[in-house]
């Protein structure tokens, strides 16, 4: 005979006691994520790798109230050549901030920074120097977001779905993620590397070892979508602001003997494609030992062109040059 | 197909719609449990998959043989056979490599070039597992422990038993072989132990130990840290090695309590252990306690003096150091451990006074994650610069937010473990009441599901 549904029920019960409270579990933290989804009270999600933690802290680096009044903006050389604990800073009435960003980056990315930090800082900046690598005026740029890291977990729609995304990003939030490679033995993780950079000014270090140089086959030549960009730029800075602009250094066995007068030639040219107050007169090249890699110095070579760099800027800002600053040994004047 | 990924839930989802009503037939069920595990294991390499049906079924016939023959002599030939067949295959796919670099190294040392070209064998998943379950089964029917299994498909039923087939527990034949000729019942309380261990075993692979796995590699991927550091990530490599194989043996135990099966339990709270023979008695207990009675005893153990136990402990470690893999490392680990062990029983010889309980368990858990740091290593050379302090002493600026990830991953392990060890019952969460307890286990599913990959990433006990 077949049980009664009572009595059916009564065997169901200790099963559904087994199963319900994982369900129910589950079910109450779905509620838990939805409902911090719709209070919205979660931050931004975190990106994980090198770029997402760059492009996130000089984001939020351009947002905050800052004394400074010279900001540095530009590419991977901007972020990585400069020592700004380098420069004495204090009685030069001058307070600089780097806001360096990444190679491959558009122009008028730099520009966009500007806005905000003189949007957020009203009066500020007086001057913008943009520090570029020479062969970023060739290069075709990539808009890069946070989401395109490899380092970030993938996103699932269940995840979505069933609110629990925000959940993960709160944890995530407070989570360092370690990196990968020389960045992860010299940074660890990303929030070493934020933390690195809000220590130093918005500047970072490239821990890497140039390992074999190539010799450039052909000069450089300022592409024409760079000369579209240098448009944008100029026209995304705020109006107040003066612009300074400068090339970084190139390992000297990848140039050739003429390199320091191209290297001088391409940043007149870039002068006046930008407008600029004045270009800067920066060192051409560098013995490759110097370099972290192609483009990026090692940290110990950072603060001497740092200091070369000022020494540039205070003399284009004053109309006179410091005259004690001390240069880096083999470094390839112009 | 790992535990922790969506292929596999797919599959077990049907096999288990599958199992559901095919239970009731003991014959059926062995059926479909050999089917089940044939495709589970067939889905790493269909090579392999005859490889460990070979070597099984080799074992069925033997086992047989031993049980018909008379002659005490013959049965040691036939056991030996056996031996030498798993240990052979075993040895091929596991030490070849290794042994054919040793001899070059040997030889070049004498300035003689070697013939023998050095070169990487595949290793077959799980072979070192179902290997040694095999060994053992034979040994028992040897021994008279058990008789031979006369159903083929009942034997590979229980060598192939997919739930522990490719990292343990070692099953025991005597413990496990049985239930695949009686109908097991599945029952409520062993779907909440089920739901328990799956939920905790989960946890422990796809949160604890996936987590900790970057950090560990941060550190031990570089040579050049201060030793300090490399001290945290040993601590952190500790933690993560035992989340990920306790988890798979956890999850293998949910599984079989879902199928109506027992399986042993492969650890009991190690990291609680106040001697190193406690630590063995609660890490890794099936392969420990398969050495202690196929290699530990038959050597003589304990009974022929001080001296010859003392070389007992020291062989059968390094041993167990070697069955982990081939390099030098797991070697020194293993010897490092024997050594530990030597200590340990020269200590209890002499009757000197016990340490209070923190000193003991402070200094087992010390000797334990020195041995980590062998383990985890990358080859000596790493040791050596590690111990000569050639990364410096300082630690790097971002030692803190190392020690927080750690932190944050071990936590509730520490947590849920310390409870565990208190009450002595692994089981409490199975006891909480519903609310507490649907809260409890909704947060480790809700974790479990943030932090899932599809394709799951691989146990750390599968290259063993």
């Amino acid at each position: 005979m077949r049980p009664r549904f009572t009595q059916r029920f009564a065997q169901a019960r200790p099963l559904a006691r087994v199963f319900a409270p994982p369900l129910l579990g589950f079910l109450l933290v779905v509620v838990l994520g939805k409902a911090i989804e719709w209070t919205g009270h979660i931050p931004a999600r975190r990106g994980f790798g090198i770029e997402d933690v760059i492009l996130q802290h000089q984001r939020a680096a351009s947002s905050e109230a800052s004394n400074a009044n010279l900001l540095f903006v530009g590419d991977s050389t901007c972020l990585m050549n400069l020592d700004l604990s380098a420069v004495p800073a204090a009685g030069s009435g001058i307070q600089p901030l780097n806001l360096g960003m990444l190679s491959m980056l558009p122009l008028p990315s730099f520009a966009e920074l500007v806005a905000e930090f003189a949007q957020r800082n009203p009066g500020r900046p007086a001057y913008v120097v943009l520090l570029i690598s020479p062969g970023m005026v060739e290069q075709e740029p990539v808009a890069l977001s946070p989401a395109s890291s490899s380092s970030a977990p993938p996103r699932t729609s269940f995840l979505e779905i069933a609110g629990l995304r925000r959940l993960r990003d709160l944890i995530q939030g407070s989570l360092p993620v370690a990196l990968p490679g020389r960045y992860g033995r010299f940074y660890g993780f990303d929030l070493g590397l934020d933390q690195f950079m809000r220590q130093h000014q918005g500047s970072a270090i490239d821990p890497g070892e140039l390992s074999r140089t190539s010799k450039r086959p052909h000069p450089i030549e300022i592409k024409e979508a760079f000369r579209e960009e240098c448009a944008a730029f100029r026209a995304k800075l705020p109006q107040h602001c003066r612009l300074l602009v400068g090339l970084a250094p190139v390992p000297r066995e990848e140039s050739g003997g003429d390199f320091p007068l191209h290297h001088k030639q391409l940043t007149s040219e870039l002068g006046t494609l930008l407008g600029t107050e004045q270009a800067l007169q920066l060192p051409a090249s560098y013995p490759a030992l110097l370099f972290a890699s192609s483009t990026h110095l090692k940290a110990q070579a950072r603060a001497a062109y740092t200091r070369q760099v000022w020494k540039a800027v205070l003399k284009a800002v004053r109309g006179s040059g410091s005259g004690t600053v001390p240069d880096v040994p083999g470094s390839e004047q112009k | 197909m790992l535990f922790n990924s969506n292929t596999f839930l797919l599959f077990f989802a049907l096999f288990y719609l599958a199992y559901l009503p095919l239970r009731k037939s003991v014959a059926l069920r062995n059926a479909l449990i050999l089917l089940g595990s044939l495709i589970f294991y067939g889905s790493w390499s269909v090579p392999f998959l005859g490889l460990m049906v070979f070597t099984a079924s080799m074992d069925f016939v033997l086992a047989l043989l031993i049980s018909r023959v008379k002659s005490g002599g013959y049965r040691r030939l036939l056991l030996i056979g056996s031996l030498a067949l798993n240990l052979g295959i075993l040895g091929y796919f596991k030490y070849a490599g290794f042994a054919l670099e040793l001899w070059s190294d040997l030889l070049s040392a004498f300035h003689r070039e070697s013939t023998a070209k050095v070169f990487a064998v595949i290793l077959p998943v799980g072979i070192s597992f179902y290997v040694f379950q095999s060994i053992g089964y034979v040994f028992d029917v040897y021994r008279g422990l058990i008789p031979p299994e006369r159903n083929w498909i009942k034997f590979l039923s229980f060598v192939s038993f997919f739930p522990q087939l490719v990292a343990g527990p070692i099953e025991r034949a005597p413990q496990l072989a049985p239930q695949f000729s009686v109908r097991q019942e599945i029952t409520v309380p062993g779907c909440a132990e089920a739901i328990w261990l799956l939920l905790w075993g989960f946890f422990k692979k796809v949160v604890s130990a996936d987590n900790l796995a970057p950090y560990v590699d941060l550190v031990f991927g570089q040579e050049t840290f201060a030793p300090g550091l490399y001290a945290l990530a040993t601590v952190a490599f500790g933690l993560q090695i035992y989340c990920d194989f306790s988890g798979y043996s956890d999850i293998a135990r949910g599984l079989a309590k879902l199928l109506g099966f027992d399986i042993i339990s492969n650890f009991n709270l190690p990291y609680f252990s106040r001697n190193l023979r406690e630590f063995w008695g609660r890490w890794h207990i099936s392969l420990s306690s398969w050495f202690r009675d196929y290699l530990y005893i038959p050597l003589g153990g304990n009974r022929r003096g001080l001296e010859r136990t003392c070389q007992n402990l020291l062989a059968v470690m390094v041993i167990a150091g070697l069955w982990h893999g081939a390099g030098w490392p797991f070697v020194l680990w293993g010897a490092w451990l024997g050594l530990g062990l030597v200590i340990n029983h020269l200590w209890r010889a002499a009757a000197l006074p016990a340490l209070g309980w923190a000193p003991s368990w402070f200094v087992t858990m010390l000797v334990v994650f020195l041995g980590w740091f062998l383990f985890r290593a990358r080859s000596l050379e790493q040791i050596y610069t590690v111990l000569c302090l050639n990364g410096g002493v300082a630690m790097p600026f971002w030692t803190w937010f190392f020690v927080r990830g750690v932190l944050i991953f071990a936590v509730p392990l520490l947590l849920v473990e310390t409870i565990q060890f208190l009450r002595k019952d692994r089981l409490w969460p199975v006891k909480l009441p519903f609310l507490p307890q649907s809260i409890f286990y909704g947060a480790l599913a809700a974790l479990v599901v943030i932090y899932w990959k599809q394709e799951g990433t691989p146990f750390i006990y599968f290259q063993f």
